[in-house]
């Protein structure tokens, strides 16, 4: 039970929310929920018909390695686009 | 020209013509007239009331309170579970339960089916089937209700948006979709509803969601396209929207594009069979209650909707008035799917009323005569909306029968089922070939053409026993009779 719970947490609802991160930074944490759950459950299957058109099937495998990949994508998004601001942020410290 | 309106309804004498127009036009005749002047007084209360906008004071709402509607809400969508274990909702609950079991089997995805996809998470995310039909659809309302919150959030403001979701957890017409087990058009709704609070926020996000809407329930991805798109004409300002509705359309077609195409000419040629038809037929309609009978339940919150458009026009809040609108507008003209259009109507009714709700619980709260009659209220439609709950009844009523269509599998003869009702359940769980037949006359000519027939009479069928005497059918258990020449 425990086990389908972080499952579906992981496949339902972790790539909404960092894509939101990305796309809606300023939003409640009850806005960012429900886009996140939207977010999940659209843009992981648009990404799935995309594959399945590039002749790669959909099954469980392909599909945990996409999510799993738009999970690592979008944090290293996010890891870059939060060091250039503090690097830029510290260039103009220096300057002042 | 909108400042002449702005003018209109700036004017004391204008908006209480408009206000009581509708509400009169609003009042379904049938009503019994003691109901009637009840609601007349009560929606002359509350314009009196609220017409001043005299509180400005703000009630800063904790998010616990959400856990009140919310647990209205998932009260009165457990229920029947509880009452009702084995078939507990409508029709199309067998029907999505069988298309879930195929889509498990075979995950190859095809355009048509874009839930096998959807489900497919579900699946790679352990879920068994059992649990996914029943569970899945209880979170796809709440999650609508979510929905309907941050736009109503986004749209007015949080306290507006907590007492559209107390409208939204009473509404009877809303436990009706509910029970009516519209899987795909909740679906589509949850997305349709999170995509306005994108369009709201100028996120590119809206373009996918909106787009994944077409292949799930075209008439609601139609009704938002539209919506969109006269939100740009009326913002033409607003080059976002209109890049935006672009990508959507071209995004849409890409996907889903040929399918598309033909429903739109089916639209356009049942939308005509409906308009030379006196009486049109369910399939048409949209198989959900009608117009007249939707508004007799509303009554409770009728008067908010219609000062909630007077204001929301004043204020400028485009896209919940355009929603209701367009909504409005399909379902009285009768296009193809109207009834079903109503679900939409009453979403943005409740968008706009929350509001009204808000400055009307501001008005009494500070007294105590107000709180008690707030209260009141409170109680006794959360009363109706768990009576509501109580009350329906799926359409296949007990354990009983259900054990016995499965155990028609064993018979090698044609099965005739006599009842429209039955048929998504027989179609779940016989693997045999079935005739129908839901009138006596239908019944008579298969008999005729048969040698040997099992015919299932469930409960809820009566007009047969003319024919089981005439024909000297003879019984195999309660609701299975055999035909043999």
């Amino acid at each position: 039970m425990i086990l389908i719970l972080i499952k579906t947490i992981y496949i339902i609802f972790l790539p909404g929310f960092l894509i939101s991160l990305i796309f809606l930074p300023k939003i409640d944490f009850i806005e960012k929920a429900a886009v996140s759950v939207i977010l999940s459950l659209t843009l992981i299957p648009l990404l799935l018909i995309f594959l399945n058109f590039l002749g790669i099937p959909i099954n469980l495998i392909n599909t945990l390695v996409t999510i799993t990949s738009v999970n690592i994508i979008v944090i290293l998004i996010k890891a870059g686009c939060s060091h250039s601001r503090f690097v830029g942020k510290q260039n103009n410290e220096t300057r002042d | 020209m909108e400042s002449k309106l702005d003018k209109l309804l700036s004017n004391r004498k204008i908006v209480t013509l408009v206000y009581f127009l509708i509400i009169l036009l609003a009042t379904p005749i049938s009503l019994y007239w003691l109901v009637k002047v009840t609601f007349w007084i009560f929606a002359t209360y509350i314009f009196w009331l609220v017409k001043d906008n005299l509180s400005n004071k703000k009630t800063s709402i904790s998010d616990w309170w959400l856990l009140l509607p919310f647990s209205i809400l998932i009260g009165t969508r457990l229920l029947p579970f509880f009452r009702w274990p084995v078939m507990p909702l409508g029709a199309d609950y067998a029907t999505y339960e069988k298309s879930f079991l195929i889509c498990s089997q075979n995950q190859s995805w095809c355009p048509g089916n874009i839930l096998t996809l959807v489900n497919h998470l579900f699946y790679s995310a352990g879920w068994s089937i059992n649990y996914l039909v029943p569970l899945l659809y209880i979170f796809l309302n709440v999650f609508v209700a979510l929905a309907l919150y941050i736009v109503v959030k986004e749209e007015f403001n949080k306290e507006a948006a907590f007492f559209s979701l107390i409208i939204f957890s009473i509404s009877s017409s809303q436990f009706l979709f509910y029970w009516s087990f519209y899987w795909k058009m909740m679906l589509a709704l949850s997305f349709a509803l999170i995509a306005l609070y994108l369009l709201r926020k100028k996120s590119w996000l809206v373009i996918p969601i909106v787009a994944l809407i077409a292949p799930i329930h075209p008439a609601v991805y139609a009704v938002f396209v539209l919506i969109i798109l006269l939100y740009w004409f009326f913002n033409k300002k607003k080059r976002f929207v209109l890049w935006s509705i672009l990508a959507i359309v071209f995004l849409s077609l890409a996907i889903y594009g040929k399918e598309l195409l033909d429903l739109i000419n089916l639209f356009f040629k049942n939308s005509l069979t409906i308009f030379y038809s006196n009486q049109p037929s369910a399939d048409l309609s949209g198989h959900f209650i009608n117009f007249k009978l939707y508004r007799s339940l509303i009554l409770i919150y009728l008067p908010f909707i219609v000062l909630g458009f007077i204001e929301s026009i004043r204020k400028k809040k485009s896209l919940s008035i355009l929603l209701l609108i367009v909504t409005f507008l399909l379902v009285i003209s009768h296009f193809y799917f109207y009834n079903r259009f109503i679900i939409l109507f009453d979403i943005a009714a409740i968008m706009i009323a929350g509001p009204i709700l808000a400055r009307f619980f501001n008005q009494l709260r500070p007294s105590l005569t107000g709180k008690t009659l707030l209260i009141v209220l409170l109680i006794t439609s959360t009363y109706f909306a768990f009576y509501q709950s109580w009350l329906a009844e799926p359409l296949i009523t007990t354990r009983e029968e259900l054990v016995e269509i499965k155990s028609l599998n064993e018979l090698k003869e044609v099965l005739v089922i006599t009842d429209l009702r039955y048929y998504p359940i027989i179609n779940r769980y016989y693997r045999g070939n079935f005739l129908e037949a839901y009138d006596p006359e239908s019944l008579i000519k298969i008999l005729k053409n048969e040698e040997d027939v099992y015919i299932y009479i469930g409960q809820r069928t009566s007009t047969l026993q003319d024919v089981i005497i005439k024909k000297n059918l003879k019984p195999i258990n309660k609701h299975i009779w055999h035909y043999q020449k």
